[in-house]
């Protein structure tokens, strides 16, 4: 039972997290959009402008894969048994295999929604952005 | 030597077209002290821009030493910006988060140098911010955010400074010490083109050439 509508909530928690980390990525670009101008004033290429932003998101997804899995696990022990009505708090434990994929998934997921707002970056015009006051 | 051929750049706009620089033909000599005037939206901004190999013109050709910019890819522009060109700007454009001596040291992350933090310290203290170091922008006169600018401009050593109206946004003595600071770049053999519609960088000039509606006001004079 339990499975089944987890199956049916994840998908949905994904997708919007994906959007979520997305609109946060392009509201990043558009704060940034004047040293994006610069950095391409001074002479930076776009493959170091797009390592900037993938690099953010990465560190990003990596720093929330570990408190997400520490946070989520802490939780999960202390409210767990009561929710979900268990008699042995030991059916709940740590999976480090959870924290694997987390680490792994998590910063490969960021970086994916980070994409198009850092191809967004990379195109900006710098002659348009730093006539802007 | 920069040479300009019957450039023209418009910008397309909801409103219609507009011509911001109409049929622009200039030569600006190495080591070259050029000042370009006329009134806001005359094309100043476009003219250094287009020097810059940071907008493409419309049509016709903009070449630095024989070298179209046009004709090369994008990476090979921003690398010959990172190499040649030192950018000072009526705004600054300092990044507001990093103090002064990480954005000097931004200049240098566009061309890979190592052991830049001699150079950058040299170029803090040469205009007049040591101990000013770890300060940010926002903690700086606009007298110091334009030299931290220059710094930065003069970091990559380039040999080319583009200024576009540096002195619009200080009092009288900061221009002046601005100015003095683009004087000793071209003493040094630098090629600077400064845009403004003041009148003060006028004694430190080779040449003016006046901009009126996109045009060259003395085509003969360019």
């Amino acid at each position: 039972m339990v499975k089944k509508l987890f199956a049916v909530i994840v998908p949905f928690v994904v997708i919007a997290c994906g959007v979520w980390i997305g609109v946060l990525a392009i509201m990043n670009v558009r704060d940034r959009q004047q040293e994006i101008g610069i950095m391409r004033a001074l002479g930076y290429g776009s493959g170091r402008i797009t390592a900037l932003f993938l690099g953010k998101a990465l560190t990003i997804g990596l720093v929330g894969a570990l408190a997400g899995f520490l946070v989520g696990t802490g939780l999960a022990l202390k409210f767990g048994p009561p929710i979900f009505e268990l008699t042995a708090k030991t059916m709940i434990k740590p999976e480090s295999s959870l924290l694997l994929y987390c680490l792994v998934f998590a910063p490969v997921f960021a970086a994916i929604s980070s994409f198009i707002p850092t191809m967004i970056a990379v195109t900006y015009d710098p002659a348009v952005t730093l006539r802007e006051e | 030597m920069i040479c300009l051929e019957n450039v023209v750049k418009t910008y397309r706009t909801r409103k219609g077209d507009i011509t911001a620089l109409n049929d622009i033909n200039l030569r600006i000599e190495k080591g070259e002290f050029v000042v370009v005037c006329g009134p806001s939206g005359c094309g100043k901004t476009t003219l250094l821009m287009a020097i810059a190999a940071m907008l493409h013109p419309t049509s016709g050709t903009v070449s630095v030493e024989n070298q179209g910019l046009y004709e090369m890819s994008v990476q090979a522009r921003a690398k010959f910006r990172a190499e040649n060109i030192g950018f000072v700007f009526q705004m600054f454009h300092l990044v507001p988060y990093l103090n002064v001596m990480e954005n000097v040291l931004l200049a240098g992350g566009a061309v890979d140098k190592k052991s830049t933090h001699a150079k950058a310290l040299e170029l803090i203290e040469r205009f007049g911010l040591a101990g000013r170091h770890y300060h940010k922008p926002s903690e700086l006169s606009a007298g110091e955010k334009q030299r931290t600018a220059i710094a930065r401009a003069l970091f990559n050593n380039p040999k080319i400074i583009l200024a576009d109206e540096p002195t619009g946004n200080l009092d009288s003595d900061n221009a002046t010490s601005v100015l003095g600071y683009l004087s000793e770049f071209h003493k040094a053999g630098g090629t600077v083109i400064l845009a403004t519609h003041g009148v003060q960088a006028k004694q430190y000039a080779d040449r003016m050439i006046s901009l009126h509606n996109g045009k060259v006001a003395d085509p003969d004079k360019s």
